[in-house]
Parts: C-alpha cells; sequence; structure tokens
C-alpha cells in the first residue's frame, strides 16, 4: 500500500471527510444556528470530491487488486454525487418543517453515498460486499430518520430486517462462488466459472444466490415487497434519495458481479433476467395504476423502471451497448425520479404521508413552477419525447433486439404504454381539477423551487442533447462488457 | 512432534490451565460463602430487567448507545494492537494511516458527546 493508493480513492476520501466536517458541525455549533448553512457545506464538499479526480491517478487497479479506478467507476462517482447534492438541495424545508435533524440527514447521505462509489470501484467480492453495506445501513437509518412518525419506523424496521435478510442471501452466494473459485478476485471467479459451466450444481447454487440478493437490492419483482412501505412510510427526501442511489449502486454491482465474474455463462442468466424484467415492469405497472396516494404510486413506478433497467442487463450478450444502455437509465432515472419525489416535498403534508391525487388538484393554480416542474419529471418517468426518459427506454430496445429477446422489447413497449395512465393522471389532476377547500398548503422554498426547476430543464436538454452523458456511458460500460 | 502440531498442543495446554483454574475458584468460593437464598438473589439475571412479564413493556435505552460506544473502541483495539507490533514495518505510513482512523473515531465520540449520549439520565 502506498500514498499511491490512497490518491486513487481521493474523491470518496473526501467525501467521507465532508460527512465527518458536517457531523462534527452539527454537534459542535448545535443544529440550530448551523442548519442555514450544512447543505452548502456539503454541497461544496461534493464538488471538491468531483473535482478532485483530476489529480487522482487515471486508472488501473489499487490496493492490491482490490480497487479499480476505469471509467466504470468514474461514471457511477459523477451519478451519485449529482444524486447526493440534488437529494441535500431539495431536502432543508422538509427536515425544517418535521423537525428532522439536519445535520444527521446529510451526514448519513454523505456515508451512503461513499458506500454506493466504493460498489463501483470493485473488483473483488470483498470491496463489493463492504460497498453494499456501507451503502445500506445508512440507508436504513434514513428511512427511519423521522423518530417521532410510526410510519417512519415501521418503514425503517422493515426495510433493515429485509435487507439484513437478503445481505445474508448475498453473503451465502458470494461464499458459494469463493468455494468455486478459490478466490474473491472477480477475474478469477470468472476462469473458475468458465472452467465449471452451469453443469456444475455450486455455479447454479451461487447464481441463484447472488441474483436473489442483488435483486432484492434494486426491488425486482419477487423480491420487492419492502420497496412500497419502505418508501411510502420514510421522510420523503429519504425516499427521494433511497429510490435513486442505491437502485443505481445495486446495478454498477449486478454489472460488476453478472457482468464479469459470471460472465461465461451469461447466455444461461440472461433468459432469468429477461423473465424477472417482464415480471418486474408489468407487476410494478400494474400495481400503480390502482394507487390512490401519490407516493406509493411512485414506488410502484420505481418498480417498474427497474425491470426495463433489468431489460439491457438481460441483453449484454449485445455488448457494449446494453451496457451503456443501463447506465444511461440509471442516470436518467436518477434524476427523474429523485425530482418527482422531491416534487411532493412542495406541500406541506401531515408526517411522511405523500399526497393524495385530490390534494393535487389544482396544483397548477397555487404554485405554477412546482405543477410544470412535475409534469416534466413525470412526462419523464412516462417516456414521452424530448425528455432524457424517453431516450433512456429507447436506447434499452436496441440491445434487447440484438441479443434475440424481441419478446421483452414488446413487453417493455406494452408497459410503457400501460404506465402512461397512471402519471398523466396525476398531471390530469393537477391542471384540470379545482382545489379543494382543505388542499394542503404550498410550501414558499426558493432553492427547492428553483433546484426543481433545473433539473426539470437538465432532464429536457439531456433528452435534446444526450451526447456528454451518453458518450461517457459508452466509454464507462467498456471495460466490463468488452467483447 | 512437528513444531505445527505443537502450537495446538500450547493451545490446549492454555485451554485446559484457564479451566481448571476457573473451576478451583468457583468451587472453593462456594465452599467458603454464606448461602441466604431470597427470592430476589435466585430470579434470573436480566442486566437489572423484569425477566417476566409483557414483551410490550417500556424499557431504557441508554444501555444500547453506551454498548455501541464500547463496540467502537473495541473494534479500535483489535486494529490498534496488530499495528503497534509491526509498527516498524509500517513507519510513518502506518502511523498516518492509524492518525485518521483514530482521528475517525475521535469524530464519532465528539459527536456523540455533543448530542447528550454520554449523560446518564
Amino acid at each position: 500500500m502506498t500514498i499511491h493508493d490512497l490518491l486513487a480513492v481521493l474523491p470518496e476520501a473526501i467525501v467521507t471527510l465532508v460527512a465527518i466536517v458536517v457531523l462534527v458541525i452539527d454537534a459542535g455549533v448545535g443544529e440550530r444556528r448551523a442548519r442555514p448553512w450544512l447543505p452548502w457545506v456539503t454541497i461544496v464538499g461534493l464538488a471538491i470530491a468531483l473535482a478532485s479526480q483530476s489529480w487522482a491517478p487515471a486508472g488501473g487497479t489499487f490496493f492490491g487488486g482490490f480497487v479499480v479506478v476505469d471509467d466504470f467507476s468514474r461514471f457511477f462517482r459523477l451519478l451519485f454525487i449529482v444524486l447526493a447534492a440534488f437529494t441535500v438541495l431539495v431536502a432543508p424545508p422538509y427536515l425544517r418543517r418535521e423537525e428532522v435533524s439536519a445535520g444527521e440527514f446529510y451526514a448519513t447521505v454523505l456515508f451512503s453515498t461513499i458506500g454506493a462509489m466504493t460498489i463501483a470501484l470493485a473488483t473483488d467480492l470483498i470491496t463489493l460486499f463492504v460497498g453494499i453495506e456501507l451503502m445500506s445501513i445508512p440507508v436504513y437509518v434514513l428511512a427511519g430518520l423521522q423518530r417521532r412518525d410510526r410510519y417512519a419506523n415501521e418503514a425503517s424496521l422493515k426495510y433493515f430486517l429485509l435487507g439484513a435478510f437478503s445481505t445474508a442471501i448475498l453473503l451465502y452466494g458470494f461464499a458459494w462462488l469463493f468455494g468455486i473459485s478459490g478466490s474473491t478476485d472477480l477475474a478469477k471467479i470468472a476462469a473458475a466459472v468458465r472452467t465449471a459451466g452451469l453443469g456444475s450444481p455450486a455455479v447454479v447454487v451461487a447464481l441463484a444466490l447472488v441474483t436473489t440478493g442483488l435483486g432484492f437490492k434494486a426491488a425486482v419483482v419477487p423480491f420487492h415487497q419492502w420497496t412500497p412501505d419502505a418508501y411510502e412510510g420514510a421522510p420523503t427526501p429519504s425516499t427521494a434519495f433511497m429510490s435513486v442511489a442505491p437502485k443505481a449502486a445495486a446495478f454498477a454491482a449486478i454489472l460488476r458481479v453478472m457482468a464479469t465474474a459470471l460472465g461465461p455463462i451469461q447466455l444461461d442468466w440472461a433468459l432469468v433476467f429477461a423473465i424477472l424484467a417482464v415480471i418486474t415492469m408489468t407487476t410494478g405497472n400494474i400495481v400503480a395504476l390502482v394507487q390512490t396516494n401519490v407516493k406509493r404510486m411512485l414506488a410502484y413506478s420505481s418498480i417498474a423502471h427497474t425491470g426495463y433497467i433489468l431489460a439491457a442487463v438481460a441483453a449484454t450478450a449485445a455488448g457494449a451497448s446494453a451496457g451503456a444502455a443501463v447506465l444511461f437509465y440509471v442516470f436518467a432515472y436518477g434524476i427523474m425520479n429523485l425530482g418527482a419525489f422531491a416534487c411532493l416535498e412542495l406541500l406541506d403534508l401531515e408526517g411522511t404521508r405523500g399526497a393524495t391525487l385530490d390534494e393535487l388538484n389544482g396544483l397548477w393554480s397555487r404554485h405554477a413552477a412546482g405543477a410544470t416542474a412535475f409534469t416534466i419529471f413525470l412526462v419523464n418517468l412516462t417516456g414521452i419525447p424530448p425528455t432524457v426518459g424517453f431516450l433512456a427506454k429507447f436506447l434499452v430496445f436496441q440491445p434487447v433486439i440484438d441479443a434475440g429477446f424481441t419478446w421483452l422489447a414488446v413487453a417493455i413497449a406494452l408497459n410503457a404504454a400501460a404506465a402512461a395512465f397512471y402519471y398523466l393522471r396525476v398531471v390530469v389532476h393537477m391542471f384540470m381539477y379545482d382545489a379543494e377547500a382543505a388542499a394542503p398548503k404550498v410550501e414558499p422554498a426558493r432553492v427547492l423551487s428553483w433546484s426543481l426547476g433545473i433539473a426539470s430543464i437538465a432532464t429536457i436538454v439531456l433528452g435534446i442533447l444526450p451526447d456528454p452523458i451518453y458518450s461517457f456511458a459508452v466509454r464507462a460500460a467498456g471495460p466490463i462488457l468488452t467483447k | 512432534m512437528p513444531d505445527y502440531s505443537l502450537s495446538y498442543f500450547y493451545v490446549f495446554v492454555f485451554f485446559g490451565t484457564g479451566a481448571v483454574f476457573v473451576a478451583a475458584l468457583l468451587t472453593a468460593s462456594g465452599l467458603v460463602q454464606p448461602k441466604k437464598k431470597t427470592a430476589e438473589k435466585l430470579r434470573t439475571y436480566e442486566s437489572g430487567e423484569e425477566p417476566v412479564g409483557s414483551a410490550w413493556g417500556r424499557y431504557p435505552t441508554h444501555f444500547y448507545i453506551f454498548a455501541l460506544l464500547f463496540v467502537v473502541f473495541d473494534v479500535e483495539v483489535i486494529f490498534l494492537f496488530p499495528w503497534a507490533v509491526l509498527f516498524r514495518t509500517f513507519g510513518w505510513y502506518g502511523l498516518v494511516e492509524m492518525g485518521i482512523f483514530i482521528f475517525i473515531l475521535v469524530a464519532g465520540l465528539f459527536y456523540a458527546w455533543r448530542k447528550g449520549a454520554l449523560t446518564w439520565y
């Protein structure tokens, strides 16, 4: 181990330092005085972490082969830092209203971000596992940060118990992979899996356990039962973060493990993933159709989106274009889903509860900018051009067809059409109905409104000019899917 | 007997000595101690809690914060011992690394202290 190794993980080290600084400021000068400027400390720290990559070594493996810095890890660093910054920008009004400890919220988001970044750096099961745990445990805390709310407690406990259970399954799967190969290095596992083949029962057991464990983290049906309750009960800013960052991190882990370690039997697990993708998107969309609470509806919609991303994972036989589709979708999904949840923070609702459809009636006449931003995010989630949401779905089709899953492409198209109903129903409620007398108060929050405005415009700009992110995604998919 | 197996023999001796020592002390203490069996004394020990009752009862959670803080420093010691033994091998690099590690723990302790976790109610 040398200074060189430490420099390679400089962005992660800086995010860690920022998290500690936030905690110490929060404890040192007191919650009340620190509250207004803690978000800015966090955001400046995240920006420095992102910029620090230019001083870090360009790439290669570090810490004796436990960590790799390549375009894949750099792509996810960018994504996780953007998501954390966006979360921190939209959270303050909600945290103040519900008296949630602000310093703890920002620090916990940062800790989870470090874990997520670590997952993308992993070339070894041990690094990967440490990253997954470092990402998950703060998210369980985030779900229950609103301590006096009954539903937040329920959400946190459910998420924690099922999360711990799935972690055990994942770890058992890793143990089998280690048993097959005698190594925790992903490349060495791949070599052993190639020799053993699917004829070996050990490979089948490992594949099943790892798929289940990672499927839970990404909320794949049938491992999704925790999702609606955890998303609905958690404080809304936490929901916004935990619906995107852990999912993106789960897909980073899925790509690392599935495409690298289990790459030799790709043709065999691809079919499993394709079937899971169809079940996931269909279940998510059908259940979302009948929800009247928008927060719960968005929870089911996030399950449906997992299905679309999983379809691209199933198509990795098509090469780097499939990997780029996964990465681009994860990026687009991150911004649009975080934005959609954050729009609910505009309304002064009781506890952690999300707005019902009727409570959104007439939002257009009461908060025009908020209603417009929410509409743009929903149009993104539906997948209507010229938004980035459309482009992300569009990019999934080609590799899926190239990989020979035409029926999967048809399923995606049908699902996208069905999903339009429940997304656009929210828009109808906001624009075409009059507000009820008991409609919830609208939060006058400038930073929140501006952030939502900028993010919603960014989704349209990225939909028209996707190149910076898309070409980055193509380069990032290279090291994972070189065929 | 090769050195390798001999090291297991040492472990066995250590284990045996420990077992005999504990057994001897407990027996000796049992022989000489006064015995007054009250209901309170014969009850199951449950860290100062009522051992029997409703599972929905309220109980003080202070213990858990102390237990958590203890675990933090327990783990710290696990890392400090091997580092101290190999201090010369790691040199300045090891010193800086351990400094970072302890700094993080101290920041955590500072946080716990300022948030009142160390106050006993």
